[in-house]
């Protein structure tokens, strides 16, 4: 079995949910954007949640499938169809033999994935199939899809749904045009004024064009204290919210470095980051500070909603 | 108080599935040490579901496995609570915290290579071949690798070379360029942007992919030393 590309999107790379045991040799985790709508992905095409699957942005590759099997697209809405005609995302979808899927349409949202039942089968390196081509690192050498190759998918991939079956509303990402996101304090942030809290759920920050896998940086209006630009280099991680002395923060993404030298003023909830990931250019959002428990709670139950969802698919999944 | 290391450090969760250790915040062998110890412990002896350490200059991250729906055993709290009693009973330090080696990096300082060198030396009011014996006159230790794979973060510069990072950085900085921040030194493994001040190139191979047991040139711990060609 062996998916086609007939064109390339504007970044199309094969992921998994990360390389872990390197970042103190300075190698990023990587893997997708939105981690929870890769997981929901993998989980309805009967997959392991973390199996290689394809992230892509609009525009957006054409693909075709050489034999019946069953896939599901979560994430990004691009206005997925098969041979012209629309279908929806977020459930699973037999794609038969020969058929072609393309995306016509940037509905809402940044990154998008397809996951094929039995997973695409990815060479590793150091542990993961996550791509990033910046390092290059990764499945295909760390680079992205190209036209006319293959992807080739493992075995053992179910042909057959029984029923229409989606991915409830209450376990997908919260997406909004204009959201608030959820932060706990970062370590650093007492390097912006006694206030800092306050001020920054007041303010309001737009998502700029500086802004890729490895972050995004947002325009705002900081003020930070003046003896704080002399950190140390401290590590960092996914979600994490840095401080430069500009004013404007950066949030750092999938492909963020390991260690920074910005006060790191908050972190976004794992479960929050898929909100912001998803974000155009010029969108605005707000931040919301919740407490560290609160958001180990919210994580442990996205994770029981995920395991849910794995039983149910194994339900409809022949 | 029974624990060996100088001053108890602070433990806190960074995210869901990290927990910072953090020391005095200072660049300092003393500091540095006692993170490399206490890092040792837990590659010795992982906690559950530990998936990744990142020892820095003056803190340790320990990054668990909380993100797939498969793992349920993994407690934030009760995580916290086990660092705090393994940081107050660690005993018998080894001490022995360099790897040993000691590499030397050849590196073509000045001009094409090192593009603020000039600008450097003039800020700093001494000849630029006295600010290179002055630079290549130290033993710099690797403190930790960030940034980009295989970077390594060194100290210390000497004062006299100390210079703050450029207020615009870079759009591309080549592979190998040398460069100083504060009192830090680094090689860059790849081309990248980056707002160190460069003095010179080496061409030393930081980064080898395929080697997976060895990807990258340097490691925490190791001394090293530029001559210049």
């Amino acid at each position: 079995m062996s998916i086609k590309i007939l064109k390339t999107g504007i970044l199309d790379t094969v992921q998994d949910c990360g390389r872990f045991g390197h970042r103190r040799l300075g190698f990023g985790p990587g893997g997708p954007m939105d981690p929870t709508a890769f997981m929901i992905a993998n989980t309805l095409a009967g997959n392991d949640a973390c199996a290689a699957a394809l992230e892509f942005s609009f525009p957006s590759p054409v693909l075709e499938f050489s034999r019946d099997t069953v896939i599901s697209i979560c994430g990004a809405n691009f206005q997925p169809s098969i041979n012209g005609i629309e279908i929806d995302g977020w459930g699973p979808r037999i794609i038969r033999k020969g058929d072609r899927l393309s995306f016509k349409k940037n509905i809402f949202g940044r990154f998008a994935y397809l996951a094929v039942s039995g997973g695409i089968i990815s060479e590793t390196i150091l542990g993961s199939a996550s791509t990033n081509p910046k390092v290059p690192i990764g499945d295909r050498c760390g680079r992205a899809l190209m036209k006319g190759e293959t992807l080739e998918v493992g075995r053992g991939s179910s042909t057959h749904v029984s029923g229409k079956f989606a991915a409830g509303y209450s376990i997908r990402p919260k997406y909004s045009e204009a959201p608030t996101i959820r932060v706990t304090p970062g370590p650093e942030i007492e390097s912006l004024d006694t206030n800092s809290i306050e001020k920054l759920e007041e303010m309001d920050f737009t998502v700029t064009n500086s802004s890729d896998r490895m972050g995004y940086r947002l325009s705002g209006n900081l003020t930070r204290l003046p003896e704080s630009s002399s950190m140390l280099s401290s590590p960092v991680t996914f979600g994490t919210i840095q401080a430069p002395a500009d004013g404007n923060p950066i949030v750092l993404m999938a492909d963020h470095q390991t260690t920074g030298g910005y006060p790191r003023i908050a972190q976004i909830l794992v479960t929050d980051i898929p909100l912001l990931a998803q974000l155009q250019p010029g969108r605005r959002l707000g931040f919301k500070f919740v407490t560290s428990d609160h958001a180990a709670e919210l994580l442990t139950e996205r994770n029981r909603d995920l395991r849910m969802l794995a039983l149910a698919s194994r339900n409809v999944l022949k | 108080m029974s624990s060996v290391l100088l001053k108890p450090p602070r433990v806190f969760p960074l995210s869901e599935n990290c927990i910072l250790i953090q020391f005095e915040d200072v660049m300092s062998e003393e500091v540095h040490r006692d993170v490399m110890e206490l890092s040792r412990s837990f590659f010795d002896s992982p906690l559950p579901d530990l998936n990744d350490i990142v020892p820095a200059y003056s803190s340790i991250a320990l990054f668990f496995d909380s993100l797939k729906p498969t793992s349920a055993s993994f407690c934030l709290k009760d995580t916290i609570a086990t660092i705090r009693t393994r940081l107050d009973s660690l005993k018998n330090p080894r001490r022995k915290h360099e790897s040993g080696r000691i590499i030397t990096v050849p590196t073509r300082f000045g001009g094409a290579f090192g593009k603020d060198l000039r600008e450097i030396a003039k800020v700093k009011g001494i000849g630029e071949s006295a600010l290179i014996d002055l630079f290549c006159k130290e033993t710099y230790k690797v403190f930790l690798i960030g940034f980009r794979p295989g970077f390594p973060y060194m100290g210390t510069v000497p004062d006299e070379l100390a210079v703050e990072r450029l207020a615009t950085p870079r759009a591309n900085v080549d592979a190998g360029s040398v460069g100083i921040a504060g009192k830090q030194t680094g090689i860059y493994p790849m081309d990248s942007p980056g707002g160190w001040r460069l003095i010179g190139r080496s061409d030393l191979k930081l980064l080898d992919i395929d080697n997976e047991a060895n990807p990258t040139y340097f490691q925490p711990g190791d001394m090293v030393r530029f001559i210049p060609i």
